[in-house]
């Protein structure tokens, strides 16, 4: 498909140099004509090649959401390692109240 | 003999987590996700503008009254059969998935960790003082040990959240690590594919605003002469580059790709080879700046 593409893309680029150097209108419009049909068969063969990668597409976002999601529950879990620590300090805070309660009772 | 709290032994576990991720793999995941973001939006720009030129090479002919104006000149190439969107579907997920691997390679407690290190080390000491009144003994700890329970505690939190983040992080490039491969691909070829057309359809447009030019030259003012030879310069500039940017999009696909399956090596392989990562995120953030510095200095829409 890409060889088909890149040949008719030869051909569309000789024409465009025959209009640039021709300067007769009644001859232009045939030159047009020609690379109007060449256009449209190039365009056509580029759309077959584009469809030729498009299941690659449809995968990879269902893998990116994938990832996505993982990575949000990565920091979430990342951030419970604060959370336990937090718990450490008030059990510290807490013990250090009891004792102190004991130390005014004795 | 002295009872001692034995920090060694939070040392110890903390010796026992394994597998942080070093500041060097960080900034590697980093620079691979500043770059893919830069890819993406650049690569869901380039797809509109291919779209865009193939609609406006065909409104060019009928402008020149040298084909006649149907439905089909609004279509562009990859209007049809969801091409265009599912392509940028694609690159806004790829988009998404750098932004949400830079959030677990930055995600920072360590702050929080050196707070919450500092209260637990002044309520070990104010228990301690407490204890020993209570029980008319000297301290049994010293305020150094206090301060080692302390620091290992700190040191812990931040090796336990390192620990996570690598075990984070290798899941997830191991995971997406063939889609991200078969989506490279996929852009390579479709970029690589476009490059030739890109190229002639802004060399027919060009063509139809020289012919057009040539047909009116001969009532044009001398000012308005020269506008449309300085829009002639730039067309013809544009036919002359456009398409590169469209090889260096090729070109930085593969250096993704190269640079994810690096990551992902160094966070699992054991044949991992930190040469050959830092040459592929390094060849990666060159095609970036690249690509940035071409879509600055080169306008490739339609002349």
């Amino acid at each position: 498909m890409n060889d088909l593409v890149a040949q008719l893309n030869d051909l569309i680029t000789q024409l465009n140099a025959l209009l640039r150097e021709n300067n007769d209108p009644a001859c232009d419009q045939q030159l047009w004509d020609l690379r109007h049909l060449l256009s449209a068969l190039r365009d056509s063969a580029l759309g077959k090649a584009y469809d030729q990668t498009l299941l690659a597409y449809g995968a990879a976002v269902a893998a990116m959401s994938d990832a996505d999601t993982a990575a949000a529950a990565a920091v979430a879990d990342i951030n419970k390692v604060q959370a336990a620590i937090d718990k450490m300090t008030a059990a510290a805070k807490a013990a250090d109240k009891v004792i102190g309660l004991f130390s005014r009772l004795a | 003999m002295k009872p001692r709290l034995s920090p060694l032994l939070l040392l110890a576990a903390l010796l026992g987590l394994s597998g942080c991720a070093t500041e060097d793999q960080l900034s590697h995941v980093r620079a691979f996700s500043a770059a893919a973001t830069c890819y993406s939006t650049e690569a869901r720009e380039a797809f509109t503008q291919i779209n865009d030129l193939s609609v406006e090479r065909k409104l060019s002919e009928v402008a020149l009254k040298a084909q006649p104006l149907d439905e089909s000149a609004f279509t562009g190439v990859l209007d049809t059969d969801q091409r265009l969107a599912a392509r940028l579907q694609a690159l806004t997920a790829l988009g998404a998935y750098a932004a949400a691997l830079n959030s677990v390679a930055t995600a920072d407690n360590r702050e929080a960790v050196d707070q919450s290190s500092a209260a637990l080390y002044g309520a070990l000491v104010s228990a301690r003082d407490d204890c020993a009144k209570l029980t008319g003994k000297g301290a049994a700890l010293t305020d150094a040990d206090l301060g080692l329970v302390a620091t290992a505690v700190k040191a812990l939190g931040a090796a336990a959240t390192e620990a996570k983040r690598a075990e984070a992080i290798r899941t997830i490039v191991d995971r997406t690590d063939p889609a991200i491969q078969s989506l490279c691909a996929a852009l390579a070829a479709d970029f690589r594919a476009s490059v030739d057309s890109f190229r002639t359809m802004t060399d027919s447009i060009f063509t139809d605003q020289f012919v057009a030019y040539r047909r009116a030259a001969p009532t044009l003012s001398y000012e308005a002469g020269l506008s449309r030879l300085h829009a002639l310069r730039a067309a013809n500039l544009g036919r002359t580059h456009a398409a590169d940017f469209l090889e260096s999009l090729s070109q930085a696909a593969l250096a993704l790709a190269r640079a994810h399956a690096a990551v992902k090596d160094s966070f699992g392989s054991a044949s991992h080879n930190p040469a050959e990562l830092v040459k592929a995120i390094g060849q990666l953030k060159a095609y970036a700046d690249d690509i940035k510095s071409f879509h600055a200095s080169l306008k490739i829409s339609p002349p």
